[in-house]
């Protein structure tokens, strides 16, 4: 797939996310006019990204989809229940026409027939069915009656951007370029935001064409006129005929007055309009003005505060972030030969270096964070479709939708979030006859929660449904040799089995879930994202998938300590406290690896045993209290050196069953430190606690 | 009058040019001999349409004048002939 063709899905899967997104929220909080208009541009968007391509049934199918939403935005046809349906169902198939075009491959009959009836659908759903195909066909015969076959009058509208002029490029020599594809029937300057001599500033542009163009050529060789320039103006491309266009760009540009230019100028897509009112004078207009003035101010306010987003393949962010993972570890380096040196200039300047590096670090990691809730969405179509084929009934609530997380991370986790809560309606949730048989409320619930937690974002999964059959998961584990027959397990260890390939303990089979494939895979997906998953359940009560994800994957805020020979990094974020292991505490100890702190016991985890390290450089032996979800634990350690800006190093196939160590990070000596993977150590020390 | 002694004006031009017509503008009446120009963009015709507009802000007169056929060709691809008169505007 070309470059060109990659950009053109993307943006029409954002595109479609984005209508996705705006018609569920406006079936559940009510119809809102911001997003109807913004469901017509996304729209709109799609039929001219797609003309440029020749996807001629994207073209098609949009531009009725898109009609309809012009009547909606116009308030001449009312947003129902039904017709958001519709735009669903809309949204899918112009996915299904997308994926089609760019495998250049040709509708089904199957397919061709869900077309068909869309159309059919969206047609009769226009203000008096069929009015809109006999407006149309007015508009056509006006204009095709002197055309060529083959020959199509095109409008062209564009407009400079301000800097355009420095571009060297000249507009005029642009517009002679459409005489060697057809022939200019119409061309007239706008005019209306070039200033007064006193106030131009002449280095600017501010001037704009509408064209009617005839030619028979296709709309991409015509948009190729302005190919060296396609940043620099604004323009519109449309048929002439395109009477919905011709509306849109009349109300985009009515500061300009462009319906009375293209009427005064005789264009040919200005015959849709009706002749102008004759202003009736009445005391009311002055109020009018006023209010119309209001509007155009507020309008103008709106654009101003605008901010504009702009596409950067994913890849230069993480260069950058490479390179500032590189200047993190040349700086640390410079630090350390200033301490060397004594030199407490260089020292001072390379702190300020290092605290700009983190500055520069955490904007460069927030350009890559996204909402949850933006991708989340779309998790309430699914809840919804999958309840309605199970025959269930689920109020499914978002919570923390404005949690931010690494855009990658939020892809990943998508396909493992849509598994499990496809597994929680289908087998969590009992059936509305089941549930009122047991007291409960008739609808399920279903939430998707989610929210920080030192260091880590948190996404709960919870139901209220039948919980966990712990017995049916473990008898089915021993007959599937997935545990030892005499092993004893804890309810947790027998939840986390359904993380074990090959075990369902669903007794139907559907073809939403329940065939055991999927929840090993869905584990697997977590854990590549360095991330956990903990199941929580009570039986009649439900259960909670908790999944923690780190925050970010390149750079963290460590904290350097030593253990025998070896130098290693905690998170930082999972820090609680440093404390000294003095006598009083060794006392308490007496042999076992706990400690009474501040009235809690706090399992210790000595890392110079663990690693089999060395023995200790230190005078003092130092506990370092680590928390990672309810649990919490003590690592014993010799030397605390402090806050350390850690850049993330795989360590490579050859240590990848280190346990207990998620990477590693280069000093500024040059020497390598560990990085502890506190989950997994975590685990570790509380499977070995007693029951 | 204004007379130009040039034989191209552009966006390197555009902004002294700019000055000199705010000064010729305090005239009553602003006329441009182009007798010696044979080439202009975008920028220069921008501001002649600038100064049409400021012209029949303040009523006062502005003329093109001695516009050669290489000239009017450029007014006429940017479809600005009504600045030298024409009544296309």
């Amino acid at each position: 797939m070309n470059e060109e063709l990659e950009l053109f899905c993307e943006d029409a899967q954002e595109q479609l996310t984005f209508m996705e997104n705006a018609l569920i929220t406006m079936q559940e909080d009510g119809i809102d006019e911001e997003s109807v208009g913004a469901l017509f541009r996304a729209m709109h968007t799609i039929k001219g990204t797609a003309g440029m391509f020749g996807f001629d049934d994207v073209v098609g199918f949009a531009h009725i989809a898109e009609n309809l939403l012009s009547e909606v935005r116009e308030g001449k046809v009312e947003l129902t229940e039904e017709m958001i349906e519709t735009f669903l169902q809309s949204k899918d198939h112009t996915e299904k026409l997308i994926e089609i075009a760019v495998d250049n491959e040709t509708l089904d009959s199957e397919l061709k027939e869900i077309n068909d009836e869309l159309l059919k659908v969206l047609k009769l759903m226009m203000p008096g069915g069929k009015a809109l195909d006999e407006i149309k066909v007015d508009a056509e015969e006006i204009v095709d009656e002197n055309l060529d076959e083959g020959d199509v009058l095109w409008h062209i509208s564009v407009r400079l951007k301000e800097h355009f002029l420095s571009t060297g490029m000249d507009i005029i020599n642009i517009l002679s370029f459409f005489n060697l594809l057809g022939e200019v029937k119409n061309i007239v300057p706008v005019l209306a935001h070039i200033p007064l001599l006193e106030d131009i500033d002449p280095v600017k542009a501010y001037l704009g064409y509408e064209i009617e163009f005839l030619s028979s050529e296709p709309y991409s060789e015509i948009e190729e006129i302005f190919e060296f320039v396609i940043d620099d103006v604004v323009l519109e491309i449309f048929k002439s005929n395109d009477t919905y266009m011709v509306q849109a760009l009349v109300d985009a540009y009515e500061s300009e007055n462009l319906k009375e230019l293209l009427i005064k100028n005789q264009f040919t897509c200005a015959k849709i309009f009706a002749p102008l009112e004759t202003p009736v004078e009445t005391v009311l207009e002055p109020v009018l003005e006023l209010e119309a003035e209001i509007d155009k101010v507020e309008k103008k306010k709106k654009e101003n505060q605008k901010s504009f987003s702009l596409r950067v393949d994913s890849s230069k962010i993480d260069q950058l972030i490479n390179q500032i993972s590189e200047m993190v570890i040349a700086n640390a380096k410079i630090i350390q030969r200033a301490d060397v040196l004594d030199d407490n200039e260089l020292s001072e300047s390379a702190t300020i270096m290092s605290d700009m590096l983190e500055e520069i670090r955490t904007g460069v990691m927030n350009v890559r964070m996204v909402q949850v809730g933006d991708s989340f969405n779309k998790f309430k179509r699914i809840v919804n479709d999958v309840a309605k084929k199970v025959e269930k009934e689920i109020d499914f609530s978002i919570i923390g939708g404005e949690t931010e997380l690494d855009k990658m991370v939020v892809e990943k986790i998508s396909d493992p979030l849509m598994h499990m809560l496809r597994n929680s309606i289908d087998h969590g949730v009992e059936t509305p006859e089941e549930r009122e048989s047991l007291g409960k409320p008739r609808r399920g619930a279903v939430t998707l929660k989610t929210y920080p937690d030192a260091g880590t974002i948190v996404i709960e999964i919870k139901d209220d449904g039948r919980g966990l059959p712990k017995d049916k998961i473990l008898a089915k584990a021993r007959a599937n040799g997935i545990v030892d027959e005499n092993a004893q397990l804890s309810d947790k260890e027998i939840y986390n089995l359904i993380f074990a390939a090959g075990l369902s303990t669903a007794e139907k089979v559907s073809d939403i879930s329940g065939r055991g494939v999927g929840m090993d895979v869905v584990k697997r997906n977590i854990e590549s994202l360095r991330g956990t998953v903990e199941i929580d359940s009570t039986p009649g009560e439900g259960s909670v998938f908790t999944i923690r994800l780190p925050l970010t994957l390149a750079i963290i805020d460590g904290f350097l300590i030593q253990s025998g020979d070896t130098k290693y990094i905690i998170p930082l974020e999972m820090i609680q406290e440093c404390i000294e292991l003095d006598s009083h505490y060794k006392k308490q100890m007496s042999g076992n690896e706990f400690i009474n702190l501040r009235d809690s016991m706090l399992p210790l985890l000595d890392v110079r045993t663990y690693f089999n390290e060395g023995k200790s450089q230190s005078e003092r032996e130092n506990v370092v209290v680590v928390r990672y979800g309810d649990y919490k634990i003590g690592m014993m350690v010799d030397e605390l050196f402090g806050e350390f800006q850690t850049v993330i190093k795989p360590l490579g196939e050859v240590f990848s069953k280190l346990g207990g160590i998620s990477g590693g990070t280069i000093l500024g000596s040059g020497e390598i430190a560990l990085i502890f993977d506190i989950p997994k150590l975590m685990e570790q020390k509380i499977r070995e606690i007693p029951q | 009058m204004m007379y130009i002694d040039k034989d191209e004006l552009n966006i390197y031009d555009v902004e002294s040019f700019h000055r000199d017509l705010l000064q010729e503008f305090k005239n009553p009446e602003v006329l441009i001999d182009m007798k010696n120009v044979n080439k202009i963009d975008i920028s220069i015709i921008q501001l002649f349409i600038s100064l049409h507009k400021s012209s029949q802000d303040s009523s006062k007169k502005f003329v093109l004048q001695n516009v050669n056929d290489e000239l009017r060709f450029i007014f006429e691809r940017a479809a600005c002939t009504f600045l030298l008169g024409d009544a296309d505007e």
